[in-house]
C-alpha cells in the first residue's frame, strides 16, 4: 500500500467511524423531536445539522481525492484555500469586531460551476479547518456588515484580495438545509453595487425551511450569475435552524482542574475552612407529632368498663351481697337464671359472679370528661349476660381502653431573670408530674418557653405516661416523659388483696415502668428510700404558697418508715439527713417519688417546674472594671464606648475598659518597641 | 516616622515647640482629653535622649508645675511628664515617656483584634467565670394551667370491668 493509498484508507475510516455517529446522532434527534421542549428541538436539530455538514465535507473531500488518485494525481487533502481555480474567493472570513469564522470554500460540484459551502464557526483558541485536523487557521480576511434591501444583510471583503480576481457576486446563506428551487439572485443583483475585486457575502435573515423529502444539508451558493442550486445526494434531516459549525477538535479539554461537578456540587476541601453556620436556631427540624387520639382501642364486648361515683360503688356491692343473695326473689332469679346457676333448685355461686369482674379501679380525675369515646348503659349494669338490675340512672360506659388528658401548659418566664448565662449557668430544673414523678431537665429547653404536660392512661393496667413538651412558640418537640401509676386496684378477692399488701412491703422495688414502692425512687434504692421520704417531708405547703409541698395527709415519718422496708433501718435521724443534703449545694433538687397509685393519691395534684438558680454577686462597677466576656473579632474602634453602650465622644465617662488578644499589628507603621509596648497595652487592656 | 530622623522645625536645630497639659485620663486610655493648653514653649533636647524618652531644657514656668503631659507636635508624639527638676538660672528640665496608645491612637483604633472583653458590648450567653457566684440559690416554681386531677379522693372514680356485659349499639 503506497502513501496515497494509506491515506484513502485513513480518510475511508474516519468517514466510517464519523457516519455512525451520525447515525447515533439522528436517532437521538428524532427521539427529541419525540419528546423534547421546543429548546432540546432546536438544539438537537442544530447538533444534528452540524454533523450532518460536516460528514458531509469529508465525503466530498474523500470523492475529490479517490478521483485524484484515480487519475494518477496526486492526492491534495487539503481544500484549496488559496486555488484560484474559479474559487478565488476562498477563503477564511471574520467579521469585524466578532468571533464568527466562516470558511468558504469551494469544489467541485456535480451540476457545473463551482459550489462553494461556507463553514461558520465560533473563533477559539486555536480554530482548525474542518477538513483537517492538523491544519489551524491562521489567516483570515476581516470583513465588515453590510446591511442592504429586500432584508438581507452580510458584510463584504475589501478590494484587493490577492487571487481572487475578478469577483462578480456571490451571495451565501448560512443556513442548513434551506431549498427554494425558484430562487435566483438575479433580481437581487442589480440591488448591489459590484465593485471588482469585491466581494459580497450576504446572509439570509429569512428563516430557513426545508422542503420534506429534500436531500440537501448544507447550502451551496454560485458564483455568477448563475441562480442558486442544489441537489447533493445526502440524507434527508429535518431542520429549519441555520447550523453552525464547531471543530469537535478546538474544544477545550476537561481536566479536573475545571471539570464541573454535577448539580453545582464541589467537593470538599478538607484543607479549606469551612464557614461556621450562622443565626442556629433555638429549635431546628420537623416538629413532634403527637397524636391525641381519643377514641383508641374499644374493648367491643369482650369487657365492659363502667365509670361509677363512690356511691354508685356502694349501692352495687349492697346488691350484689345482699339481694341477689334473696333466693327466689324476682331479682334472684332473674340474675342467677342468666349465669345458668340453679335458679330453681335456690343454689347460687357468688363466686362465679365475682369471676366476671375483672378488676375495680380508682382513678383520680373524672373518666367520664376526657375526650374520647363514651357508651351509655340506660338499663343498668351487665355482669357477664346477666343483668344485674341495679339502675342507679345513667351509667356511663367508657369504651376504650387507652385515653389522653391534658395536664396543661406553663410559660416558664422568671420573675427574677439575670438575662445572661447566669440564668442556666449553676441551675437546675425539675418537673413534678402527679403519679410520675420528677424529671431533671435542660434550664435552656425550659427557661423563656412553654410546656405542655400530657397523660397518657392505660385504664386496665392503671399506668400511666407523662409527655412534657416544649415550645418557643414556633416549633415543639418532647422534652422528657416519665411512666407511673395512676390508677390503683381495689382488692375484690382474696388473691387480689395479697399482691396489694406485698407492694406495700416494699417487696415491689421494680424497675421503671411499673410500681415503685412506698416513697422508694425509681432506681430502687431501698437504702436510699428513708431521705427520698424525708425530702418529700420537708415541703409542707402547697407550691403556690412557696417552695413547699403538701405533707402526706396523716403520715408521720415514722409511720412512714413502718410501713417500708427501709424503715426497719434505725437509727437515722431524717431531719438532720435532710437537711445535710439540702446544705451542700444550693441547687440540689429532692426528688419526689411517684410511688405506687395510693401513695401518689397524697403528693401534689398538679403538675409543676420548679428552676433552682445559684446567686451571683456582680458589682456594679464590673463592666469597667473587668469588662463583659465579649468574644468577637473586629477593628479595635468597633468597641469604644461605655457599658450603657454610649459610643466614645472623647469624655472621660464615655470611655470603655477592653482587653484585646492576638491584636494584627499590620499597617502599624511604628518603631519596633513601640509595637510591643502597644500590644501589651491592649492585651493588658485599655480604655477606649 | 523613623525613630532615628528628628524632625527639626524653623525653630533651629534641637529646639523643638512643646505644649505642656494637663490630662486626667487614666494612662491606659487610647485617645486621652487634652483640653487647653496648660503651657507652649520651645524647648532644647537636653543632651543625647530617644525620642522614646526625651529630655528637654526649657524656660521655667510656674504653670510647668501643675503640667503632667506633653505634645511635642514636630514630632507628632505624645509624652507622659516626669516630675519636673529646677535646675539654677531660671531653667528646668523636663522628662518624658511617650504614650504609644495616644501618639499611635488613630491607627491603633484601625487594627483588628479579638476582643476577649469589653464594657461596651456584652456576649450574654458566654459564661463568665469572673462573675462571683454565691452559696445562696432562688427557687421559682410554676403551676401547669390545668390540673385534671381531683384534690378530694370523694370525688374519685371507679372504673368496674366486667367480662361480657350487655350488646349496647354504638
Amino acid at each position: 500500500m503506497n502513501d496515497d493509498e494509506r491515506v484513502l484508507q485513513q480518510w475511508s475510516n474516519y468517514i466510517e467511524v464519523y457516519e455512525a455517529n451520525v447515525t447515533a446522532a439522528r436517532q437521538t434527534c428524532q427521539q427529541t423531536v419525540n419528546t423534547g421542549s421546543a429548546v432540546e428541538i432546536q438544539s438537537a436539530k442544530s447538533d444534528l445539522a452540524k454533523q450532518e455538514a460536516y460528514l458531509q465535507i469529508l465525503k466530498t473531500q474523500y470523492a475529490k481525492m479517490q478521483e485524484q488518485y484515480n487519475s494518477g494525481q496526486p492526492i491534495d487533502t487539503s481544500f484549496s484555500i488559496d486555488s484560484t481555480n474559479n474559487s478565488g474567493w476562498s477563503g477564511v472570513y471574520r467579521l469585524q469586531g466578532s468571533n464568527d469564522l466562516y470558511i468558504i470554500n469551494a469544489f467541485p460540484c456535480a451540476y457545473g460551476g463551482t459550489s462553494a459551502v461556507a463553514e461558520h464557526f465560533t473563533i477559539q483558541s486555536e480554530c482548525y479547518y474542518p477538513w483537517d485536523n492538523n491544519k489551524p487557521v491562521t489567516e483570515y480576511f476581516e470583513v465588515t456588515p453590510y446591511s442592504g434591501n429586500n432584508g438581507y444583510t452580510g458584510w463584504y471583503v475589501g478590494a484587493g484580495k490577492p487571487g481572487m480576481g475578478s469577483i462578480r457576486l456571490m451571495r451565501h446563506r448560512i443556513v442548513s438545509g434551506f431549498f427554494n428551487d425558484n430562487y435566483t439572485i438575479d433580481s437581487d443583483v442589480s440591488q448591489y453595487s459590484d465593485v471588482p475585486g469585491t466581494v459580497k457575502i450576504y446572509r439570509d435573515t429569512s428563516t430557513p425551511t426545508l422542503t420534506p423529502g429534500s436531500n440537501v444539508t448544507f447550502l451551496y451558493t454560485w458564483f455568477g450569475g448563475q441562480g442558486v442550486r442544489y441537489n447533493l445526494p445526502d440524507e434527508t434531516i429535518d431542520t429549519s435552524s441555520p447550523w453552525d459549525y464547531y471543530n469537535d477538535n478546538i474544544l477545550p479539554n476537561i481536566t479536573p482542574e475545571n471539570a464541573a461537578f454535577p448539580n453545582g456540587y464541589q467537593p470538599f476541601d478538607p484543607d479549606q475552612p469551612q464557614d461556621e453556620p450562622k443565626n442556629l436556631p433555638d429549635i431546628a427540624g420537623a416538629d413532634e407529632d403527637m397524636q391525641d387520639n381519643s377514641t383508641l382501642i374499644s374493648p367491643a364486648m369482650f369487657i365492659t368498663q363502667y365509670i361509677l361515683s363512690a356511691a354508685q360503688l356502694r349501692s352495687l356491692g349492697e346488691n350484689l351481697w345482699t339481694s341477689w343473695l334473696t333466693p327466689n326473689t324476682d331479682v334472684w332469679k332473674n340474675f342467677w337464671y342468666n349465669f345458668s346457676a340453679q335458679a330453681d333448685t335456690g343454689t347460687c355461686d357468688i363466686g362465679a359472679v365475682l369471676n366476671f369482674i375483672t378488676s375495680l379501679k380508682v382513678f383520680p380525675f373524672n373518666l367520664a370528661s376526657m375526650t374520647t369515646d363514651y357508651l351509655s348503659a340506660t338499663d343498668g349494669i351487665y355482669i357477664g349476660t346477666g343483668h344485674t338490675n341495679f339502675l342507679p340512672g345513667d351509667i356511663v360506659i367508657l369504651n376504650t381502653v387507652i385515653g389522653y388528658l391534658d395536664a396543661g401548659t406553663v410559660d416558664v418566664n422568671l420573675q427574677y431573670p439575670y438575662s445572661d448565662f447566669r440564668d442556666y449557668y449553676n441551675c437546675s430544673v425539675m418537673i413534678f408530674l402527679p403519679f410520675c414523678g420528677t424529671v431533671q431537665v435542660n434550664p435552656v429547653e425550659v427557661i423563656g418557653r412553654t410546656l405542655h404536660a400530657k397523660y397518657y392512661i392505660d385504664f386496665q393496667s392503671g399506668a400511666c405516661t407523662a409527655i412534657v413538651l416544649t415550645s418557643n412558640g414556633e416549633h415543639e418537640y418532647i422534652l422528657c416523659s416519665k411512666s407511673g401509676q395512676i390508677g390503683f386496684s381495689i382488692p375484690i378477692t382474696a388473691t387480689n388483696a395479697g399482691q396489694l399488701a406485698a407492694r406495700f412491703a416494699g417487696d415491689a422495688v421494680q424497675t421503671a415502668g411499673t410500681l415503685s414502692g412506698l416513697f422508694f425512687n425509681v432506681a430502687g434504692n431501698i437504702a436510699n428510700s428513708a431521705e427520698q421520704m424525708a425530702k418529700a417531708l420537708t415541703f409542707n405547703k402547697t407550691a403556690s404558697e412557696g417552695n413547699e409541698k403538701q405533707v402526706p395527709t396523716g403520715m408521720t415519718a415514722t409511720s412512714a418508715l413502718n410501713v417500708g422496708k427501709a424503715g426497719v433501718d434505725a437509727g437515722l435521724n431524717l431531719a438532720e439527713q435532710a437537711i445535710d443534703r439540702l446544705s451542700r449545694s444550693a441547687v440540689d433538687m429532692p426528688m419526689l417519688s411517684g410511688g405506687s397509685g395510693c401513695e401518689s393519691l397524697f403528693q401534689p395534684s398538679h403538675a409543676f417546674v420548679q428552676i433552682r438558680r445559684g446567686k451571683y454577686a456582680k458589682p456594679d462597677n464590673y463592666p469597667h472594671s473587668v469588662a463583659h466576656l465579649n468574644l468577637s473579632s473586629n477593628p479595635i474602634s468597633y468597641y469604644k464606648g461605655n457599658y450603657n453602650g454610649t459610643p466614645s465622644t472623647g469624655s472621660d465617662t464615655d470611655k470603655g475598659f477592653c482587653v484585646f488578644t492576638n491584636v494584627d499589628t499590620s499597617g502599624l507603621d511604628c518603631r519596633e518597641d513601640e509595637r510591643a509596648e502597644i500590644v501589651a497595652l491592649l492585651e493588658s487592656g485599655i480604655y477606649l | 516616622m523613623c525613630a532615628c530622623v528628628l524632625t527639626f522645625s524653623h525653630r533651629g536645630c534641637g529646639l523643638v515647640r512643646v505644649n505642656f497639659y494637663k490630662i486626667t485620663d487614666d494612662p491606659k486610655t487610647l485617645e486621652k482629653t487634652l483640653g487647653s493648653i496648660v503651657h507652649p514653649v520651645d524647648a532644647n533636647l537636653w543632651g543625647s535622649c530617644s525620642v522614646h524618652d526625651p529630655q528637654l531644657i526649657l524656660a521655667y514656668h510656674s504653670n510647668l508645675v501643675s503640667a503632667n503631659y506633653f505634645e511635642i507636635p514636630d514630632w507628632n508624639a505624645y509624652y507622659f511628664m516626669g516630675d519636673p527638676v529646677l535646675s539654677p538660672g531660671g531653667r528646668c528640665i523636663v522628662v518624658g515617656r511617650e504614650d504609644v496608645l495616644m501618639t499611635h491612637a488613630q491607627k491603633i483604633l484601625r487594627l483588628n483584634a479579638y476582643c476577649s472583653r469589653c464594657e461596651s458590648r456584652y456576649e450574654r450567653y458566654a459564661v463568665d467565670s469572673k462573675v462571683p457566684s454565691l452559696i445562696t440559690s432562688i427557687v421559682e416554681t410554676f403551676d401547669f394551667s390545668a390540673s385534671p386531677f381531683l384534690s378530694s379522693a370523694r370525688d374519685y372514680n371507679y372504673l368496674l370491668t366486667v367480662k361480657g356485659g350487655k350488646i349496647v349499639n354504638e
